[in-house]
């Protein structure tokens, strides 16, 4: 006798559009991203003797941009090691260094390239909120648009100074949008960033970044965004990860 | 589950596999009556973030077929009542929640209840998830699924504001088919650019329901299906598909 037929063999499951996953990176590319930093563990600046005449000579090995710039690269890796992440989530990449730049505009995981970052310039970061801002709702509005469904857009701002334009309007535009919950904003900060203002901008507590530990931020990241890009009905409030690993106490 | 009177009817909740790898249990829940020519489905779906909602789900559940059958299944097709037992189901999930000490949010759980009678049939529904109603021509989707502005962000019982959240929808002629499935299976069957349901899934599902020699084994290949690598490929969330054909 034959097998019975397995229920549902013929059924043909509907194809939708994965729901998606905006995130705009938001990085400091100002002339201090570009200053050479101690390599964890060494001192930055040792004393060498020289013809009877003591000489200081720079030990350092690396400079936060290509921390950066490395930590970038591993985060696109492995949000790709995560299919429906990676069909998900939607990158953005908008530097403030001298000028605002939009490096990516939003595209999926899967069409990104990681980008080689220089540092240069002053530190517009008022602007580059505006411009990161500008971007999400413009995304919002074409997700709506074209009847896709999407998770809160996230904007990651990674610094290391404080602004060197006005930032005022651009801080009411995040406490605004975080009220109507349009998005989540974080702030990052590595050591010596002015937290003061840091915080008069985000909502959330902006986290400082134990020494240049880029890759572990990053890596944290595509983790709450594999998360949040799984997440169904009700976990929204689950968007608000607990930091871990890279931040400082 | 597997009954045959006036209708023909195979559900089943089965757990999600990020469920499975979060050690989490399968927080949907359903339950079927049959009263004479009518049909009550009450399908409900635990918040994934609640600490309880399997509890939440099933006993929204079982109160929303206990009151339906005190207070008249065909007294349903009012929108009034039907807004009457939700009040009652919230009522049974919140008492749960003070039982156990726990904040009623804990219980959170989506509800949707699929009532059918001889020349009318109404829904009922709070949060995603849906019904869909065939009449031998095709298949309709009274109440579209709106998930509020986030694909993660839904509505629930426990929710202050329920009673606003809490749609209703009348449907006049026969029903001969109906299909309650949490949000889980949404995407599967539903297509959202047409905003219709998706023909091609239902179809073969309800007509194996009713001419499936093999009526021993029938159940628990229906279970296979919803288990099998295409459905788990797509979904990774509990999901319950109840399915109900009128029998000739």
């Amino acid at each position: 006798m034959a097998e019975p037929k397995p229920f549902g063999a013929d059924a043909e499951l509907a194809l939708n559009p994965e729901p998606r996953c905006a995130c705009v990176l938001l990085l400091d590319t100002s002339g201090s991203m570009g200053e050479p930093v101690p390599a964890t563990g060494t001192n930055l600046v040792y004393t060498v003797q020289h013809d009877g005449r003591m000489n200081s000579s720079l030990a350092a090995t690396t400079t936060p941009i290509d921390q950066l710039n490395d930590g970038l690269r591993a985060y696109h890796a492995d949000l790709l090691g995560d299919s429906l992440a990676a069909q998900r989530v939607e990158l953005s990449v908008i530097t403030f260094g001298g000028s605002v730049r939009t490096i990516y505009p939003f595209v999926s995981s899967y069409h990104f390239v990681p980008p080689t970052l220089t540092a240069d310039g002053d530190t517009p970061m008022g602007a580059g909120i505006e411009e990161a801002l500008d971007a999400v709702a413009a995304r919002k509005a074409r997700y709506k648009q074209n009847g896709l469904h999407y998770y809160r857009p996230w904007v990651v701002l990674i610094t290391d100074g404080k602004p060197t334009d006005s930032w005022q309007a651009a801080a009411r535009r995040v406490r605004e949008g975080e009220t109507r919950k349009e998005f989540a904003f974080f702030a990052v900060g590595v050591e010596g960033t002015d937290f003061d203002t840091l915080r008069q901008i985000a909502v959330r507590p902006p986290q400082q970044l134990r020494g240049y530990d880029f890759r572990s931020l990053f890596l944290w990241l595509s983790a709450s965004q594999k998360a949040v890009s799984r997440s169904n009905p009700g976990q929204e409030h689950q968007v608000a990860l607990p930091p871990v690993g890279w931040a400082t106490l | 589950m597997t009954a045959w009177r006036n209708w023909a009817i195979l559900g089943d909740s089965v757990i999600g596999t990020s469920h499975l790898k979060g050690g989490k249990p399968c927080q949907d829940a359903f339950r079927v009556a049959e009263v004479g020519e009518w049909l009550v489905v009450a399908v409900a779906d635990g918040a994934g973030s609640a600490s309880r909602s399997e509890v939440g789900s099933r006993v929204a559940c079982d109160e929303a077929v206990r009151w339906a059958c005190r207070a008249g299944v065909a007294n349903l097709l009012a929108e009034a009542t039907c807004r009457e037992l939700l009040d009652a189901v919230r009522e049974a999930v919140l008492a749960e929640a003070e039982r156990l000490r726990l904040r009623p949010r804990e219980l959170a759980c989506t509800l949707l209840v699929a009532v059918v009678g001889p020349d009318a049939a109404a829904v009922l529904q709070i949060g995603d998830g849906a019904v869909a109603f065939g009449d031998g021509t095709g298949f309709r989707v009274p109440l579209w699924p709106e998930p509020g502005e986030y694909a993660n962000v839904t509505d629930f019982l426990t929710d202050e504001r329920y009673a606003d959240a809490a749609r209703f929808a009348r449907v006049d002629g026969a029903v001969s088919e109906v299909a309650v499935l949490t949000d889980g299976l949404q995407r599967l069957a539903l297509d959202f650019a047409a905003r219709r349901p998706h023909p091609p899934f239902f179809d073969p599902l309800f007509r194996q329901l009713r001419d499936d020699p093999d009526r021993d084994t029938l159940f628990a290949r229906f279970r296979d299906f919803l288990v099998s690598p295409p459905v788990n490929a797509r979904t990774d969330d509990d999901k319950t598909l109840v399915l109900a054909t009128r029998q000739p």
